[in-house]
Order: structure tokens, then sequence, then C-alpha cells
């Protein structure tokens, strides 16, 4: 029998890091940086925040690798390979991007995604304003290859 | 307005503008409405016929055309690089659905055009007034459907997104990149927005 997983939610500090995994195709090719369409809530038609993991329970692999437990769209598992990690710092984005909340969010037992006890929420519309300066606070933890 | 085009009709626009950017370019009410683009089928083969016929005259004053399925757009011809990153994308309208694995769906021909008459207008016009050639942006799929113009160098930032929707506003935010000096707000996608072409016009290269 399975044994059932709970994860108390914390507080996480500023000096935290937040893992985001960004597909091939929302990345730049000339700058190598990622679109700024890429720092969107999901689901994109009603969603209220943009997934992440807290680098306190993920390596920068983990996050890339969990992806393949993932079904997108068309109920195909995704390929890890098809996606790059950016980092972004906790403090900077509550310092210089406004009406963004972040919070620990695990996901225990869920009937679709995996087990992830790192996940995290950055809560917030996504606007012009935000999703542009996200894309100049993110740098890439795994970087696509120039 | 629209509602009395005739879609048979003969160009008699071109000579006015002709070798020219005028600030009421694809103005409201012009010939060529792009918040029509998609609102009247007729209407959108008004334009790509009314302005395939234009090359002649764009070619003769020596600008540099761009053409794309039957639209066409007009750089003055110091839009080299400009016209390059145009040219360039051309590739937003291969994407197909789902080509971010969360759901994307391609941006339309007519999202793309407004975006690139968008760009071409504030160029040419600031061009014209100020003599600045302004940086060349970048031009890139945004959140649903929409198109994002980008520009980023040392000083500034601005993003401006044309939404898929034509009741949607066009929505842009700008700074110094220390989060000072901003700019933000919606634009009227219909018409040179003076305050805002000189806000572009400080992206300049020269």
């Amino acid at each position: 029998m399975k044994k059932e997983i709970k994860w108390d939610k914390e507080s996480i500090p500023d000096q935290a890091n937040l893992f985001c995994y960004i597909h091939f195709n929302d990345i730049n090719r000339k700058t190598n940086q990622p679109y700024e369409k890429a720092f969107q809530n999901t689901p994109h038609i009603d969603g209220t925040d943009l997934s992440a993991d807290w680098d306190k329970y993920s390596t920068p692999s983990e996050t890339r690798q969990r992806l393949s437990l993932q079904r997108n769209k068309k109920g195909v598992f995704k390929n890890p390979d098809n996606y790059f990690i950016s980092q972004l710092n906790v403090q900077r984005i509550r310092n210089e991007v406004s009406g963004q909340i972040i919070e620990h969010d695990p996901i225990h037992n869920h009937s679709e995604l995996p087990d992830n006890r790192s996940h995290s929420k950055i809560i917030g519309e996504k606007n012009v304003e935000t999703r542009l300066k996200f894309v100049d606070l993110c740098k890439w933890a795994i970087a696509p290859a120039v | 307005m629209s509602e009395t085009l005739d879609l048979e009709a003969p160009v008699t626009k071109a000579n006015s503008w002709y070798g020219h950017a005028k600030p009421d370019f694809l103005n409201i009410d012009e010939w060529l409405v792009p918040t029509a683009l998609s609102e009247s089928r007729d209407l959108k083969k008004s334009f790509r016929k009314a302005s395939t016929a234009l090359i002649p005259f764009l070619v003769e004053s020596g600008n540099i055309v761009i053409s794309q399925n039957g639209f066409v757009f007009s750089l003055l011809s110091v839009f080299g690089e400009l016209a390059k990153e145009i040219e360039e994308s051309k590739s937003l309208l291969r994407l197909t659905e789902d080509y971010d694995d969360q759901g994307g769906m391609p941006i339309s021909e007519a999202t793309w055009a407004r975006a690139i008459i968008f760009i071409t207008n504030y160029a040419n016009w600031i061009y014209e007034k100020t003599g600045k050639i302004i940086d060349t942006p970048q031009i890139n799929p945004g959140p649903k459907e929409s198109v994002d113009i980008l520009w980023r160098n040392e000083k500034y930032r601005l993003l401006i997104n044309i939404p898929s929707a034509l009741n949607n506003s066009v929505h842009f935010y700008g700074d110094n990149r220390k989060g000072d000096d901003n700019v933000s707000g919606t634009i009227n996608e219909n018409a040179i927005q003076e305050y805002f072409a000189i806000w572009i016009g400080s992206l300049s290269k020269r």
C-alpha cells in the first residue's frame, strides 16, 4: 500500500532561489534569453500563478527531470530535453516586481502531478511590466547551448 | 469608414503618402483599416489587394517593401536592419498548436500584421520628424496568441503587447532598467501618439 505523504507549507526566505522551466520554443535563439511570454501564469486562460521549485528541496536537474512525469495538452509525457531551467532570486522578485506573492505549495498525493516538496507558486498578474522584469531577473541554471 | 468601402474601386490613396510616412497612415477613417482585418473578410481581401497594388509606387520611391501573403509593409530605406528583423519574425506565423507544451496557440497573420504596422509606422514617423533611426526591436510571440514588441538595451527596456483580440488594448511598459523613469499604460494602435513616439525615439542608436 502506498504511503501517504504530507508536507507542511513553509515560509520561503529572501535568500532562496526558485527554478522555473522554460520550453525551447520560449527562448530567443539569437539572444539566448527567454521570451517574456515564458513568465506567464498557468493554465494560460485563467491561471493565477506561475509554478516554480524552491531550491531548498530541488536542484535544477531534479526540476527538469520531474517534467518527464507531466503530460502536455495532448496527453503525452513531456520530454525534459525540450526544457531549460531558469533561476530567480526571491528577494529580487519581492523588491523589484510589484504585485507578486511567493508561496510554498508542496504537491503530494495529486492525481496527475508527481509528488514535489519544492513546488512553489509565484502568485499575481503577469502583465507587460512583470514579464519584462522577470526576464531581466532570471539567469540560467541549466542553459540552452549557444 | 468601412461600411462605405467600395471593394472594387481602384487605389486612389497612394499619391497622398507616396514616399512619406504619414501619421494618419492606416488611420481609422482610411481604407486600410487594421482594426477591421479580422472583422471583415472582404475588407481583409481589400487590404491585401490594395496594398499589393502599391508595390510599384513604394519600390520607385526607394522604400523597403516587405510582403507576406498579400500584406505589404513599407519602410524608409534607412531601416535595413529593422526590415531584416521583420522578415525573420515571419517565423511566428509557423508556430503550431501547443508549440510550447503549455497549450500555446498559433499567432494569426492579422495579429502579426498589426504588430508590423505598429512598428513601421512609428519607425518611419520618428525618422521623418526627428531624423532618428530607432533601435531595432525584437518581435516575439506573446501570451494568448499575441505578439510582443521588445526593446532592451543598456539604458532602457520597453515591452509592447499587441493582443490577438481587437477589442483588447495594446499594453506597454518601459523604464530605464532601474525601475525609474517608467512609462506604462495602454495605447491606441491606430494612430501615432507623439509622447510615445518621443519615448521610442529615446531608444535610438543614432
